[in-house]
């Protein structure tokens, strides 16, 4: 049987392989994590000294619980894999052939910088909580402030000056509500 | 229950904080990115220090009115700012091309107050019956409700049973850190003292919910874009127009608090099945989607009807329906109270605080969106993110600290924030793991009670009301697998 081309292939067609290879790496990885967690969390259980793994007889001890639970996300974690791999064995033969749109392809700048907003953020608050351990909550407040709008701004196409201004302000509104309203021991 | 109403009504605080979270719902709602759940993510910290009466009237009031504004961006901007508005902007955003913004906008609101209505008559008469049954409940049936409403959980609220079966488990190992309650014996801490005292949910659901759906909305957001909005024309619509949907308005608002009371199953699903059984009722199905004021009116009553009917499992039960009623959990747990059947045996006036909170924040939601809402939404959406977002942050950060004032805190609501975002661009749904959090503790503890009594399994098997609710659990989570085995074995022979 021919090869279907692919200028020739549905653009709805070829969105779907994309999003069930997607899938597949989405499964392979929620597998790989949940196995990993299982058994960090599992050599740390196991090796607990203590009452922890006392025995109580035929009463349920406090590791009955924890154990059902490591059992359930490591099986659970490797159906995912088995699944990914399986459902990955089987694209091949489907997407022989295909090739993804210019817009949809993976290594596509736009759609890759997307992420790093949300992760350039939330190492923004990793900053915030290290900061605030030295410098006390209001200069951390202010700087995450200032920092945020201003990366916000510059996705946005803004100007970065004013909205350093407009973090801090944001900073200085929200540190006094919670000092000064809500009495809260921000130091 | 007329004795709390008069109380709350000749309380200024509590009419002035129910006021607060009113507005403070309408124009989180509103603002595309940010969700009823964010809102109340958000606003949870600001509660430590009140009382629980005053608690409630806050989070209602923001709970209410943010699922009804959700229909503004979807009608405005053809942006649903809240999941249950997804259906909205099919003909309401059409509407507001006609130059009809302002009908839509009336025909939402007076549908999102019927809708809230009688999803309040609904949650005040079933929730008393339910509760009373309840009581009958033994530690069996209480952990079989749990694991019950975990499968729900994990099987509704993602396309993936499998991995909100992962997201389940994760919330039930952070839900039973620290020392056991029976033993003493210190569970999962690393050796960390803070862990000792368990994870709160309050930090947690603040990063699970306020920071991690801030990242996602910021990596969604589109770049270098400014909002277009559209003129409202004339507000009302006839009153003949308005009374034609009437029936509409009240078979959708009975799907949105039946589907509501279901946990898991949330206002995305009433939304959906209220717009397709008005389709299908209707005589002319194909101009829905071409701006059909029915097309507004089912979705908005359904997904306000939602809010009554998502509260029953919460106070009845102690689980949380959704994320919102996650949240909510959060906040009766901070100030001491137990969700649950015993609520309404040991706090009768407090669960009448409830019921009345939500009657005034309908209320006042008709009142403010009716009068002020609609003729300044216009400039309410054209709020900056970058401002919004630096906002939504911070508050989740110092709100984070405020309930205990503690740094251990504030690094929790950045993990579990982190932790969330990662989830979702896994496909893990993240409202398992708070549903998990929550009900860990409950589920261990029903548990073990269950087994030092009857020293046995078979005792989940052999009392029928747990009994059901294991069959059902399981028919949930291995029904779709099993179906699909059948389905690959019948072709291949």
């Amino acid at each position: 049987m021919s090869q279907t081309p692919a200028s020739k292939v549905p653009g709805n067609r070829v969105s779907d392989i994309l999003l069930e290879r997607h899938e597949v790496l989405r499964d392979l990885v929620a597998g790989a994590l949940s196995v990993l967690i299982t058994i960090v969390l599992g050599v740390s259980h196991f090796n607990q000294g203590g009452r922890l793994h006392q025995d109580y007889g035929a009463e349920p001890g406090p590791a009955l619980l924890p154990e059902l639970l490591l059992a359930v996300l490591g099986t659970v974690g490797i159906v995912l894999i088995i699944r990914g791999v399986l459902s990955g064995m089987s694209r091949p033969a489907q997407t022989a052939g295909l090739e993804a749109p210019d817009s949809d392809a993976p290594n596509d700048p736009e759609k890759l910088s997307e992420p790093a907003w949300a992760f350039m953020v939330l190492g923004s608050t990793i900053a915030f909580g290290l900061l605030q351990a030295v410098s006390g909550f209001g200069i951390a407040a202010a700087t995450l402030g200032a920092i945020l709008c201003a990366t916000l701004a510059y996705r946005e196409g803004r100007p970065i000056v004013r909205s350093l201004a407009e973090g801090l302000a944001v900073a200085a509104v929200l540190y006094s509500v919670f000092r000064l309203l809500l009495s809260v021991p921000l130091t | 229950m007329l004795d709390v109403f008069f109380a709350l009504l000749l309380d200024p605080l509590a009419m002035g904080l129910c006021l607060a979270g009113v507005v403070a719902g309408l124009l989180f709602g509103a603002v595309p990115g940010v969700s009823s759940t964010m809102a109340l993510a958000v606003m949870l910290p600001l509660t430590y220090g009140m009382t629980p009466e005053h608690a409630m009237m806050l989070m209602l009031g923001v709970f209410f009115s943010s699922v009804y504004a959700g229909s503004v961006s979807a009608i405005l901007l053809n942006i649903p700012g809240t999941p249950g508005a997804m259906m909205t902007l099919l003909d309401g955003h059409p509407m507001a091309r006609q130059g009809r913004a302002g009908h839509a906008m009336s025909y939402a609101l007076i549908a999102s107050i019927v809708g809230g209505l009688f999803g309040w008559i609904f949650l005040t008469l079933t929730a008393p019956l339910i509760a009373q049954y309840a009581l009958r409940f033994g530690s069996p049936e209480y952990a079989a409700v749990v694991f019950f409403g975990l499968a729900l959980v994990a099987y509704a609220s993602s396309g993936d049973t499998l991995r909100g079966v992962v997201a389940g488990m994760l919330g039930l190992m952070l839900g039973i850190v620290g020392r056991d309650g029976v033993t003493d014996v210190p569970r999962f801490t690393f050796g960390i003292p803070n862990l000792e005292s368990g994870i709160d949910i309050i930090p947690l659901a603040i990063g699970l919910f306020g920071i991690s759906e801030a990242l996602a909305a910021i990596e969604k957001t589109p770049p270098k874009e400014k909002p277009e909005t559209m003129p409202l024309g004339s507000l009302m619509p006839s009153w003949r127009a308005l009374l034609s949907e009437a029936p509409a308005a009240l078979r959708s608002s009975s799907i949105g608090a039946f589907v509501g009371a279901i946990p898991a199953a949330g206002s995305a699903v009433a939304v959906a099945v209220a717009y397709s059984i008005e389709k299908r009722l209707s005589r002319h199905p194909e101009k829905f989607g071409t701006g059909l004021p029915r097309g507004v009116v089912a979705p908005e009553a359904a997904n306000n009807a939602c809010v009554g009917g998502a509260l029953i499992p919460m106070m009845t039960l102690g689980i949380p329906g959704d994320s919102i009623t996650a949240v909510l959990i959060g906040v009766l747990l901070l100030h001491g109270l137990r969700p649950g059947p015993g609520l309404f045996e040991s706090q009768p006036d407090f669960v009448s605080t409830i019921y009345i909170a939500l009657l005034f924040s309908i209320i006042l939601t008709a009142i403010i969106a009716g009068t002020i809402g609609i003729r300044v939404y216009n400039r309410v959406l054209m709020l900056p993110r970058r401002i919004l977002f630096t906002g939504v942050i911070l508050l989740c950060l110092l709100g984070a600290f405020a309930v205990r004032n503690s740094f251990f805190d504030v690094w929790v609501s950045i993990l579990s924030g982190g932790l969330g975002y990662v989830l979702v661009r896994l496909g893990v749904p993240v409202l398992p793991l708070a549903f998990g959090v929550v009900l860990g503790p409950v589920l261990e503890e029903n548990l073990r009670r269950t087994l030092m009594i009857h020293k046995d399994w078979s005792v989940f098997f052999e009392r029928p009301i747990s009994l059901i609710l294991i069959v059902i659990a399981l028919a949930v989570l291995f029904g779709p697998f099993l179906g699909s085995l059948i389905r690959r074995l019948s072709h291949l022979r």
